[in-house]
């Protein structure tokens, strides 16, 4: 296990929450997260930043039954028609 | 199985791999991509019917197995970006100033968003206070090459290669683009907490 500094853990705080780093650098940033004081208030932002944000993508419309019977009746009309 | 192939008949070729299961599903999430692009309903309904036509028209260009969802997307913005062209030049100058600012060169680890801001909530309460109406707003007012970026990953939870495939850009270009987006929106979300009375900011 390699240790790595807070510049480095921040600078990959969001790579890491995306899910976006090799399993050995998530190791290593999670291990510096879990005992670092310094870093904790950047995590609790961005975590609160992303349920936030995950929160407003549950209470998006969905699309509306008019459009969705239009595109099928478009596709069913170019499927009848020959290439 | 391609298009040409498909036989021309009334019969409903719902079957697996086909557009009715692949990409019919994706309609919510191609509405919601096509409203934050446009920021209308009514352009977006106008979006999401070309966008299924022309995927429709090009499914034999499809790769089974890899995700419809942001093979749509990718339709999708382009069918945006050709409409805006057609349209008026209204984004040009924001989005030159975007490209400005977008420069791979730049690193995206910069200094933490509200490092050194002095202020009341530091373990980032404001974010509950806010209603989803406010972070749309926000998200809305980003320049649009930050706010595909946002909308793709944080509503839409893409990856960083699937947004690199839609945006048609390198994946530093995205990272960059990502980094920056978040952190302009996360500003705007704090002064909308200071506005509405949740955050007072300390007196210099
Ligand atoms: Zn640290």
């Amino acid at each position: 296990m390699s240790d790595i500094d807070c510049k480095e853990a921040l600078k990959k705080l969001y790579e890491y929450l995306d899910g976006e780093l090799s399993p050995t650098d998530a190791r290593d940033i999670e291990h510096h997260l879990e005992i670092c004081a310094a870093c904790y208030p950047e995590v609790r932002l961005t975590t609160e930043y992303r349920e936030a944000l995950r929160r407003a993508a549950q209470g998006q419309p969905c699309c509306p039954e008019g459009l969705r019977h239009r595109i099928a009746h478009i596709i069913e009309k170019e499927r009848r028609t020959p290439p | 199985m391609g298009r040409a192939e498909r036989p021309v008949t009334t019969t409903e070729p719902t079957g697996a791999g086909s557009f009715e299961q692949e990409a019919l599903p994706h309609l919510d999430a191609v509405y919601r991509f096509a409203l934050r692009l446009t920021g209308s309903t009514s352009d977006a309904e106008d979006l999401v019917q070309e966008t299924y036509l022309r995927a429709y028209r090009a499914w034999d260009q499809y790769t089974p197995g890899t995700r419809a969802k942001s093979w749509l997307f990718t339709i999708c913005r382009n069918a945006y970006l050709r409409q805006r062209e057609r349209d008026t030049r209204r984004d040009q100058l924001v989005a030159r100033a975007a490209a400005q600012e977008d420069d791979s060169n730049v690193p995206h680890n910069e200094t933490p968003v509200f490092a050194g801001r002095p202020h009341y909530d530091p373990e980032g309460d404001f974010y509950r206070s806010l209603v989803d109406e406010r972070i749309f707003e926000a998200i809305d007012s980003l320049p649009p090459e930050f706010r595909e970026v946002v909308v793709l990953s944080d509503l839409e939870d893409l990856s960083y290669q699937e947004m690199a495939r839609v945006l048609d850009a390198p994946l530093g270009t995205v990272k960059s683009r990502l980094f920056r987006g978040r952190k302009l929106l996360q500003e705007r979300l704090y002064h909308l907490a200071v506005e509405a009375g949740y955050i007072r900011e300390r007196q210099p």
